[in-house]
């Protein structure tokens, strides 16, 4: 099942834009921008519409944004300081809730470089790097991301050991929930990028939280890293055997979890999605639940340039592959993918796909990029989904 | 009100958050008195009831109900297997019953939905619906009440030594108390624990053959008082709704669980609805009172304090779900004499396939 967004209206902005009513001054002054600065973040959000700012002595400044089907450069206007350095703006509008990832683009003479934005300290990151980031209007830091006192927290143990398929020692954490009993029987959840997930998507915070507030069932959860990423998650054989034949047996022989498909989940990111989705196509009826966050899954339909480069060869062939035959890999699937994000047709185009082989597929949108914030802010909605906690069968 | 020791009541109460245990206590006229509790729903943190020891007086027995399952499925491993694989097919059981229930609520969405040409057509189709739905309950509950019947059938835990050693001695340590306190938490493992250690017939007069209880007949005679919240207050009802309209993936829909011990009549407790429940949509609310009926859905929000009448009734004034979806207070419909209620189906009740005095759990 797919589930339109439901997205409120940004609030309206009544008057002039604070940057308009700058403009308006006779003779703008460094000390005049400096107070304008200092009494406003940046980027501006009045309402719908957005106001970036650069100061600096250049020839050109330009947003450059990742919103997808957009121009993705955005020209500054230049505004004269009598007594100081010069100040850029532009003006976007964006709906409500959007984040946005974006970066300064700055040419003197020929050289041109780009970097986040020094006035906005919000930086998100994403498997190819960090930019600088926009909350627009109506966005919030859900409760859930961010410690809270009363919750217990679970624990992480290193789990580590040689992989014959992958010829390497495999460095995994391994998550606990609070009150963890051998006696009790545990759902299993493995995560591709699992370092980044705890690193940039607070995901062991999101699992004490989601799992005190019982929003989520208590699940014991591998943190698997790769080794070299871009040839271990594109549909590596190796890879795959190594999940379904080293890794899930080593847990299953070490902690109390439930073994069956049912209660088993892969997940995964970008190419961790990829590396979730082809682990189960290699594994039939060994995991029950997939989590697709923002997956790679470029494809063509005619011929074979996808224009994504030699790192997404194998994924295409993948891919390409299974949407010519495809066959149920799990008999739920939660995906989610930012709508700003390039990923957003191949993800939308593959929801009916799954949907075609019988699976129950939930798949949500977000006014977000390809970022771990963007994966972290869909974690609720989809480990919930996946293995849901007792809180209807809980009563204080 | 104080309570009378001679027709004991049960007490309903809102979330204790913040506790007024105390003053309800004291209210009933139960100062001074001896307590059981039974705080199996709390699961793991079963023994962690200071507070609840302290708002009672001091004078209080856990049975620790959740601690001695563990125990009885470790000195039986057989009858654990077979526990966890009746758990299995319930859960089962209440998934597909639930993926029904989903259909027909939304098509009582679409019909709602649609501006009707007539109103009384819309209004045969919105009744239609709400039929399937108060059938699809009525059988869920029966074929749990039906698993858990094989179940005591086939495996016998009355009879396996460690269940009647730790019955005897639950029902001796209830037996020494004046009155039963009942709190909130996991009400399936609050259930099993009921159950598995027959708590109904150490709370009340549930009779040893009782196969079925008629419309106007009153709840069995309890032995001493019992407060009760939370999973607790569902627990000792006839029927157990479960119900969270604000889940990050909710049903949808509230879906019946099992039979509670059916101490209660004609009522179905909502605890903390003003957090669980989206009182302000009366289509959702209208279709759950009517799902429930002709039980009335009691509303058991912060401060709430509702005693039954001695036949286990809910008394006039309380608070519950009215017809049109919105909150209001409870009247008591005209009592039929029995001779009126003759020849009508039998209703709900926990105590209907008993063969010697056993809750069939």
């Amino acid at each position: 099942m797919s589930l339109p967004p439901a997205y409120p209206m940004p609030p309206r902005h009544k008057g002039k834009l604070a940057i308009n009513l700058l403009r308006e001054r006779d003779q703008l002054t460094g000390e005049a921008v400096d107070q304008f600065l200092s009494e406003h973040t940046v980027p501006l959000v009045e309402g719908s519409r957005c106001t970036f700012l650069y100061r600096g002595d250049v020839d050109a400044v330009a947003v450059r944004h990742r919103i997808v089907n957009q121009p993705q450069h955005v020209p500054m206007k230049r505004l004269d300081v009598v007594d100081g350095a010069t100040l850029w703006y532009v003006t976007i509008e964006l709906p409500a809730q959007s984040r946005v990832e974006y970066q300064v683009e700055v040419r003197v003479g020929a050289a041109i470089e780009t970097f986040n934005d020094p006035l906005n300290p919000h930086v998100a990151h994403s498997p190819m790097g960090s930019s600088s980031v926009l909350q627009a209007a109506g966005y919030e830091t859900p409760s859930w991301v961010l410690p809270q006192e009363d919750a217990r927290p679970g624990e992480l143990v290193d789990l580590q050991f040689h992989s014959k398929a992958l010829r390497r020692t495999t460095h995994s954490q391994v998550y606990l929930p609070a009150r963890f009993r051998r006696s009790s029987q545990y759902p299993l959840l493995v995560v591709h990028d699992g370092a980044e997930y705890i690193t940039y998507a607070a995901m062991k915070t999101v699992l004490d939280n989601l799992i005190h507030n019982l929003d989520m069932a208590e699940t014991i959860v591998v943190f698997s890293n790769p080794g070299d990423r871009l040839k271990e998650y594109p549909n590596h054989a190796s890879h795959s055997r190594h999940v379904a034949t080293e890794l899930v047996p080593a847990v299953e022989s070490r902690l109390p979890v439930i073994p069956r498909a049912d209660s088993r989940c892969l997940m995964g990111a970008s190419f961790g999605a990829v590396a979730a989705l082809s682990t189960a196509h290699r594994n039939p009826e060994m995991f029950g639940n997939l989590f697709l966050q923002s997956g790679s899954f470029v494809f063509t339909d005619i011929g074979s340039d996808h224009g994504g480069g030699p790192a997404f060869d194998p994924v295409v062939k993948f891919v390409n592959r299974y949407r010519a035959k495809p066959r149920k890999l799990a008999d739920r699937m939660f995906i989610t993918c930012g709508v700003y994000e390039p990923l957003i047709v191949p993800n939308r185009s593959m929801v009916p796909v799954f949907e075609s082989t019988g699976a129950q597929v939930r798949y949500v949108e977000s006014r977000d990029g390809h970022s771990w914030e963007n994966w972290r802010d869909r974690l609720r909605d989809g480990l919930s989904w996946i293995f849901p906690g007792p809180q209807k069968l809980v009563y204080e | 009100m104080p309570a009378d020791p001679a027709s004991p009541r049960i007490t309903l109460l809102g979330p204790q958050r913040r506790p007024r245990l105390k003053s309800v206590v004291s209210s009933l006229g139960l100062e001074g008195a001896h307590f059981t509790t039974i705080t199996a729903g709390w699961r793991d943190r079963e023994s962690e009831d200071a507070i609840l020891v302290e708002e009672l007086g001091g004078r209080t027995t856990n049975l620790r109900l959740w601690h001695l399952m563990q125990q009885l499925w470790e000195v039986d491993p057989e009858l654990e297997r077979a526990d966890r694989e009746r758990r299995a097919v319930l859960g089962e059981l209440q998934e597909l019953y639930l993926v029904g229930l989903e259909k027909a609520a939304e098509a009582l969405t679409r019909i709602t939905a649609q501006p009707p040409r007539h109103a009384w057509v819309q209004e045969m189709a919105v009744e239609d619906a709400l039929q399937i739905m108060r059938d699809m309950d009525a059988r869920h509950v029966e074929r749990v009440q039906q698993l858990h019947h094989d179940f005591y059938e086939r495996h016998h835990p009355q009879h396996r030594d460690a269940v009647v050693t730790a019955r005897f001695a639950v029902g001796r340590a209830v037996a020494e108390t004046d009155a039963v306190v009942i709190p909130g938490g996991h009400v399936g493992v609050l259930l099993g624990a009921l159950h598995v250690f027959n708590l109904g017939p150490a709370l009340a007069d549930v009779g040893a053959d009782v196969a079925k209880v008629a419309p106007g007949d009153a709840a069995p005679r309890l032995y001493r008082p019992i407060i009760a919240w939370g999973a607790g207050a569902m627990a000792v009802t006839e029927r157990v709704l479960l119900f969270y309209d604000n889940a990050v993936v909710s049903p949808g829909v509230s879906e019946m669980l099992m039979r509670g011990l059916g101490l209660t009549r004609d009522l179905v407790a909502l605890p903390s609805p003003k957090v669980r429940l989206d009182l302000r949509n009366t289509l959702r609310m209208r279709m759950l009172a009517s799902r429930v009926a002709p039980a009335s859905a009691l509303l058991l929000d912060e401060g709430a304090e509702v005693t039954l009448d001695e036949e286990g009734r809910l008394p006039a004034g309380a608070r519950v779900v009215g017809a049109d979806g919105l909150p209001t207070e409870h009247r008591p419909p005209p009592r039929e004499t029995p001779s009126d209620a003759a020849g009508e189906t039998p209703t709900d009740t926990a105590t209907d396939t008993p063969t010697d005095g056993e809750e069939h759990a």
